[in-house]
């Protein structure tokens, strides 16, 4: 379910962009590698068809918000990832400020990089937004908020429907726990109990309870994702 | 000690003197220049009356009839009045020289007689004279003096007192101003003194307090109060630097004797992989840890208050209710919601998030199954209060204050997973929107309330 994907990967600790490049070229991307930041923008304006941009914060030469700001000034819309380093909570802001479309905080697990790469890479472009969400035969209708498996209605919660809406809308993709927390709940930090697991256990029962083919499925070691096997 | 002389206060004290010293002179020109005055007026209004009486004898009779009066007084023996009575420079009468005949007021000088009978004798044998010359119709000179001694030497003696006024009154100053010097160079001494003893290491050197309340008194306790808290300061940074160095030495202790044992017991590559997977998550709780503790410093820096926007309380706290209701579900808990509606405060919304949601955490993870958990969002006195109460175990009364420390985990909890920094970040949080963190006795149980300052 990878499509492969021209990354440029601008990061100057040899061993995480090492460790980075060679994780994501082993799923079949290309990946280009930047060691500071003159020499990052210059190859993201330079070489064309980078579908993600992988930026660390802190570059030497030019950082990483201003590699992006200057990016986006030219009108290049190529999505963004942002490393940033740990504990800095003003980092996401400001990186999604400067033109930025996500973050993620060093240390990282390889597993979450590669759904929020997956996640930005397949991000559709803009374009009028769909009224109905369809997955198998799960259908949701964002106006109404009503939400059907088959012909069975089936009633949720505020936070079950935005968690369901996002799964729907990443079908086929592995979402993590911190992608749920941070899109669904609106989290940025690490809750102590299973609010993630809770809720997804509350949304198979009213999903797939009753139906032969889950839908809901647990990646182990990543996360969830939503489809129908095939 | 530094030179007084050279002190603020003996510079004030000095110019204080100067400053009366220029007060007293003028007060004593203002009493010289009116007794003076006086005297003066009044030696003339007797010359003037003498004078008047004589030259009533002159028109009754005549030059001899002015003689024989002038004649009359010199023999009455008053020796203040002294006459002349001159024609053409001659002298007719009287007992002055002809040639003191001027007409109108001046001065001149006797030499002492042997008769003189005066309290003030001068130095120099003369004797002051003031005299007043009058023309008489058939051109004689009628001049009536008198002595001026009384008045020179009332002069004399003021300005002596002035003088001597002066004198006393700038040694005066001087040394009052060296006094007043000394006194509060003593005191700055002192809180030189124990500054001295703070650079060198002493913190617990306090600024002694005379007790008198003045204002180095004010001073003195201002710059406790300031040691008070940079003490405290240093203490907890001591406290935290230790509580981290130990509280991460342990996971990483237990960390590597994992995987000490795993190199030493796994026999194939798939053994490795349960130890491989504990490590991973160990490394993940201490950089949890490491984490947290960073974030906190943050938002202790202050430096989130520039991103400060509304926070629509109520929709947030009312989010968070529905989410934790389906998580206490899980832990078997009562889990209810109470929240007034349209209630929305200033602040940085994340971190109001992080912190509610701790404090819900924090009940959900500390009392057992069955415990009843109540959220409520109520309007008090301007301000939004934000509780969380459960009737589970509760804190003991004197380990509330102390579980916002970083690292401080009551006994019962310490097997329970957690790093101890939950309401030291909720504590943060309050203090960055200047809100108030209270924990109290919900007989039975614990009530933690977040009280912000509401916006309109």
């Amino acid at each position: 379910m990878t499509s492969a994907c021209k990354i440029l990967l601008i990061e100057d600790d040899r061993e995480t962009a090492d460790y980075v490049a060679h994780g994501l070229r082993e799923l079949g991307h290309t990946v280009d590698v930047a060691g500071d930041g003159a020499e990052g923008l210059f190859l993201a304006t330079e070489e064309s068809g980078y579908q993600l941009l992988i930026v660390d914060r802190m570059l030497p030469r030019l950082d990483g918000l201003a590699i992006v700001k200057t990016l986006r000034d030219t009108g290049l819309n190529t999505p963004v990832l942002f490393l940033t380093t740990l504990g800095g909570i003003d980092d996401r802001v400001e990186g999604l400020e400067a033109g930025g479309d996500d973050y993620l905080t060093k240390p990282f697990a390889f597993a979450e990089l590669v759904a929020r790469v997956q996640a930005l890479a397949r991000r559709p472009p803009l374009q009028s937004e769909a009224t109905v969400l369809r997955v198998a035969d799960l259908t949701m209708d964002l106006v109404k908020r009503r939400v059907w498996r088959a012909d069975r209605a089936i009633d949720l919660q505020p936070r079950e429907f935005r968690l369901l809406e996002y799964l729907m809308r990443h079908a086929d993709e592995v979402v993590t726990r911190t992608m749920l927390l941070e899109q669904v709940w609106d989290f940025h930090f690490e809750p102590k109990t299973s609010v993630v697991e809770t809720h997804i256990s509350r949304l198979r029962t009213k999903i797939d309870r009753g139906f032969d083919t889950p839908l809901i499925h647990t990646v182990r070691g990543a996360g969830y994702s939503l489809y129908a096997d095939a | 000690m530094p030179d007084v002389f050279r002190s603020r206060a003996f510079k004030s004290g000095l110019a204080y003197a100067g400053l009366f010293t220029v007060s007293a002179v003028i007060l004593f020109a203002v009493v010289y220049w009116q007794t003076a005055g006086y005297m003066q007026n009044q030696l003339h209004g007797v010359i003037d009356h003498e004078t008047q009486t004589l030259v009533g004898a002159y028109h009754e009779g005549g030059l001899a009839g002015l003689k024989k009066a002038i004649g009359d007084r010199l023999e009455s023996g008053n020796n203040d009045n002294h006459y002349l009575l001159a024609v053409h420079d001659r002298r007719l009468a009287g007992d002055l020289p002809a040639r003191a005949a001027v007409v109108g007021w001046s001065r001149a000088y006797r030499s002492v007689q042997p008769g003189d009978t005066m309290a003030d004798r001068p130095d120099d044998g003369r004797i002051p004279l003031v005299l007043r010359g009058t023309t008489l119709p058939d051109g004689a000179v009628l001049v009536v003096a008198r002595d001026a001694q009384q008045l020179a030497a009332l002069r004399a003696r003021l300005v002596d007192a002035v003088l001597w006024g002066l004198v006393v009154v700038l040694l005066l100053g001087a040394a009052g101003g060296a006094l007043m010097g000394r006194a509060a160079l003593r005191r700055v001494e002192r809180i030189n003194r124990v500054a001295g003893r703070i650079i060198d290491g002493d913190l617990s050197q306090r600024v002694p307090d005379s007790g008198r309340g003045d204002e180095f008194d004010h001073l003195a306790r201002h710059l406790n109060r300031m040691l008070d808290q940079i003490e405290r300061l240093m203490d907890s940074m001591r406290q935290v630097s230790s509580d981290i160095a130990h509280d991460l030495r342990t996971p990483l202790g237990r960390l590597r004797q994992g995987l000490d044992t795993a190199r030493e017991q796994a026999q194939s590559p798939g053994d490795y992989r349960p130890a491989v997977d504990r490590a991973i998550a160990q490394t993940d709780q201490i950089l949890e840890t490491f984490s947290a503790l960073l974030r906190i410093a943050q938002i202790e820096s202050g430096s989130r208050r520039a991103r400060f926007a509304r926070v629509e309380l109520s929709a947030l706290v009312e989010t968070l209710a529905e989410t934790y209701a389906v998580v206490a579900e899980e832990t078997a808990h009562v889990f209810s919601g109470d929240i007034q509606p349209g209630v929305a405060v200033r602040g940085d919304r994340e971190l109001v998030t992080q912190a509610l949601a701790n404090l819900i955490e924090n009940a959900l993870t500390h009392t057992p199954p069955g415990t009843r958990i109540e959220m409520t969002l109520r309007t008090r006195d301007g301000a939004a209060v934000v509780s969380v109460a459960d009737n589970g175990p509760g804190i003991p009364a004197d380990a509330r204050t102390k579980v916002t420390q970083r690292f401080y985990r009551l006994e019962a909890s310490r097997t329970r997973p957690g790093n101890g920094l939950g309401l030291s970040m909720v504590a943060a949080v309050a203090d960055l929107h200047e809100a108030t963190l209270t924990l109290d006795d919900n007989a039975p149980g614990l009530i933690v309330s977040l009280r912000l300052p509401i916006v309109g």
